[in-house]
């Protein structure tokens, strides 16, 4: 894809289409629908090879900050009060037991020590996209739910400020402070006009132009936009949390899901290379394999203080949004990151099957629940 | 900066511009054509599109001046629906004559983006393989929309295919309003899925209208030079000023003086499409000149919403 022979607009259609076309075969298997976007977008691109282009960087940074900010708007403050302590202890866990094994993983890959703990940093952070479209698609409500939500809001929000922590500049953590600010600071604006709102378009136009202001302002979409996606995240909560007419802002964004997320995921599987998913399948494959591991170890080390099913050892990785400071590692975390947010979708959908907190899953949510305990 | 911004937001502006021309295709439908008699209002509507169409090709001495003239003549069409529906909505007694007025109205709009076709590529009669384009995306359209289960998956394909069609089109040198327009009018015909399509792209209408106006707006030339040029003062008084009055003098049409000073804002995209910088700021005057002509003050003293 080193060639840029398709206008943008075209590929970015194409890649629509084919992300389209997949998640209705998907849906017709029942599987998430953006686990087939990824795929329909990732066939695309081996199939135009250098005949493909780029979607502009300004559409892949608005797409995952508005699943971000649907994210934020989702977390209900009294459930979180109640079930948030000990799912976060749980994720403390889980966040050093993933740095541990995923650095001694990408050692044992021959990668040096500085782009390891990078890569290891970066791999704590589940995909707040990922979780948000699969949630959607099942109409999940419940206490699980919100564990998995906040598990990865949590730590995405962690790996954002991890990966700031080791850019030894004191000038990228004050940048990222400042970006923080504009972002709050649009987030409390956004809220305020939001609030006086009733009808859905206005709704999501009202939001599409705040992300896209807070974009242009804070100028860190072209430079991967995670801490654009973690400023999302707070002003989704914020909005979900102060407004008055929060359920008729979640509704309003719920309908805008599942394109938002078959549209990003199209766009993400379309951005791996193929050449480069041959060459580095079995690196990509050793480190989801380390951070399941990771994940699930820590679970079970806190089986007391109850996370949910599988001990999220099924949250799927932002790979595709995390860029971390150095290069060297990014194209391995890209395709352990599409690895990982495909089979951690599916997971993930299994997993809120499981808790009978997706809707029409189960016929008598108690009676399977007292089943499965 | 702003060029680069612009070159980001290609594809939105393509996804709200072909939702607004997919939109523009809802009253498109064979039933609706028979009832309304198309057919033969169509040497009507084109009355003022030869009329003031032919008036610009005199004014722009030009080699393009057949561009020109097509694009003016459809702009002279291309009334805005919502518009006349609105203001007769506030007429107090309207004949029979003056309730079809919508209808025409979306018609002549229909008849506009169709004729644009003609102002694209090499001019030639490859330009008309827009239809045939756009007939393919609407079929393709309308069997995924049918495969399609449930409300997301619809709005994502709908999502997906202005842009997708808007980028053919101009992959192809074609115009990309006459290919979606064509697209829209076959989904139309599909009775399965036309009600919950057209309530998707009605209820989304409103923030598409609004980034397409705000993306047009950035995309404008940043030029003063236009201003000091006699044709583009002439062009901007032929659809101001020429249009209204040449609507008048054909009988039948039902529409008052004030229902026909609006244009629709897919007249915006006219000029942009076709590259034509002095054209475009003359067709953006005159839109706005209208809509501030639809909201000024009544003479007998009632005030438009």
């Amino acid at each position: 894809m080193s060639e840029m022979t398709l206008d943008p607009v075209l590929w970015t259609g194409l890649v629509l289409m084919a992300g389209a076309l997949g998640a209705m075969a998907a849906r017709s298997v029942k599987a998430p629908a953006a686990c087939g976007a990824m795929a329909g977008g990732f066939a695309l691109a081996a199939l135009m090879g250098d005949g493909g282009s780029h979607v502009p960087a300004l559409i892949q940074g608005l797409l995952p900050a508005f699943l971000a900010f649907l994210l934020g708007a989702e977390l209900e403050l009294p459930r979180l009060l109640r079930i948030g302590r000990s799912a976060m202890a749980v994720i403390a866990l889980q966040a050093v037991a993933v740095i541990g094994l995923v650095f001694l993983a990408c050692l044992a890959l021959g990668l040096p020590g500085g782009v390891s703990m990078a890569v290891a940093l970066a791999a704590v952070a589940a995909s707040p996209a990922a979780i948000i479209a699969v949630v959607s698609e099942s109409r999940a409500r419940g206490d699980f739910t919100q564990r998995l939500l906040l598990a990865s809001s949590a730590s995405f929000l962690a790996a954002v400020a991890l990966v700031e922590l080791v850019r030894d500049t004191p000038a990228s953590l004050a940048w990222a402070g400042a970006g923080l600010f504009v972002g709050l600071l649009g987030g409390f604006i956004l809220l305020m006009i939001l609030s006086r709102m009733s009808s859905r378009g206005a709704i999501v136009a009202c939001v599409c132009a705040g992300l896209t202001l807070t974009a242009i302002a804070t100028g860190r979409v072209s430079s991967g936009g995670t801490s654009f996606m973690a400023v999302s995240i707070l002003a989704g909560f914020m909005a979900g949390t102060l407004a008055q007419n929060r359920e008729v802002i979640r509704d309003a964004l719920r309908g805008l899901a599942l394109p938002g997320a078959v549209a990003l995921f199209a766009m993400a599987g379309a951005r791996i290379d193929p050449s480069t998913l041959t060459y580095l399948l079995p690196a990509a494959l050793a480190l989801v394999i380390a951070r399941g591991l990771a994940l699930v170890l820590a679970g079970m080390g806190a089986r007391g203080r109850s996370f949910g099913v599988g001990q999220a050892g099924l949250v799927p990785m932002a790979g595709v949004a995390v860029i971390t400071p150095r290069s060297d590692g990014l194209e391995l975390l890209l395709v352990a990151g599409f690895l990982s947010e495909c089979f951690g979708m599916l997971a993930t959908r299994w997993a809120l099957v499981r808790s009978a907190e997706a809707a029409g899953a189960v016929e008598d949510p108690e009676a399977w629940r007292a089943r499965m305990r | 900066m702003l060029s680069s911004l612009l070159i980001e937001l290609e594809p939105l502006k393509a996804l709200v511009s072909g939702w607004l021309v997919l939109l523009a295709a809802e009253a498109w439908d064979t039933a609706t054509l028979r009832r309304v008699r198309a057919v033969r209002r169509l040497p009507l509507i084109l009355i003022p599109a030869l009329v003031i169409g032919g008036a610009a090709a005199a004014a722009w001495n030009a080699s393009d001046r057949m561009v020109v003239a097509v694009l003016v003549g459809c702009a002279s069409i291309a009334l805005d629906p919502d518009a006349v529906r609105d203001l007769l909505g506030r007429a107090t007694r309207p004949d029979a004559t003056a309730r079809m007025a919508p209808a025409l109205a979306t018609l002549a709009l229909g008849f506009a983006l169709i004729l644009s076709a003609a102002s694209s590529g090499d001019r030639s009669y490859r330009s008309l393989l827009a239809y045939p384009l756009g007939a393919l995306m609407g079929l393709l359209l309308a069997g995924l929309l049918r495969l399609a289960q449930g409300r997301g998956m619809i709005l994502t394909l709908l999502f997906a295919m202005p842009i997708l069609g808007w980028g053919l089109a101009r992959y192809f040198d074609l115009s990309p309003l006459a290919a979606l327009f064509v697209a829209g009018t076959v989904v139309t015909d599909d009775p399965t899925r036309r009600d919950l399509v057209f309530s998707l792209l009605r209820e989304y209408e409103l923030p598409a209208r609004i980034a397409m106006l705000i993306l047009v707006a950035m995309s404008l030339p940043m030029s003063l030079e236009p201003f000091g040029t006699i044709p583009f003062w002439g062009i901007l008084a032929l659809l101001v000023l020429v249009r209204p009055l040449v609507w008048r003098l054909i009988p039948g049409t039902g529409l008052s003086l004030r229902q026909l000073l609006p244009l629709s804002p897919l007249v915006l995209l006219l000029g942009l499409e076709a590259g034509h910088a002095p054209l475009a700021l003359a067709i953006s005057l005159s839109w706005i000149l209208g809509e501030a002509a639809r909201r000024a003050p009544n003479v007998t003293g009632g005030s438009p919403r």
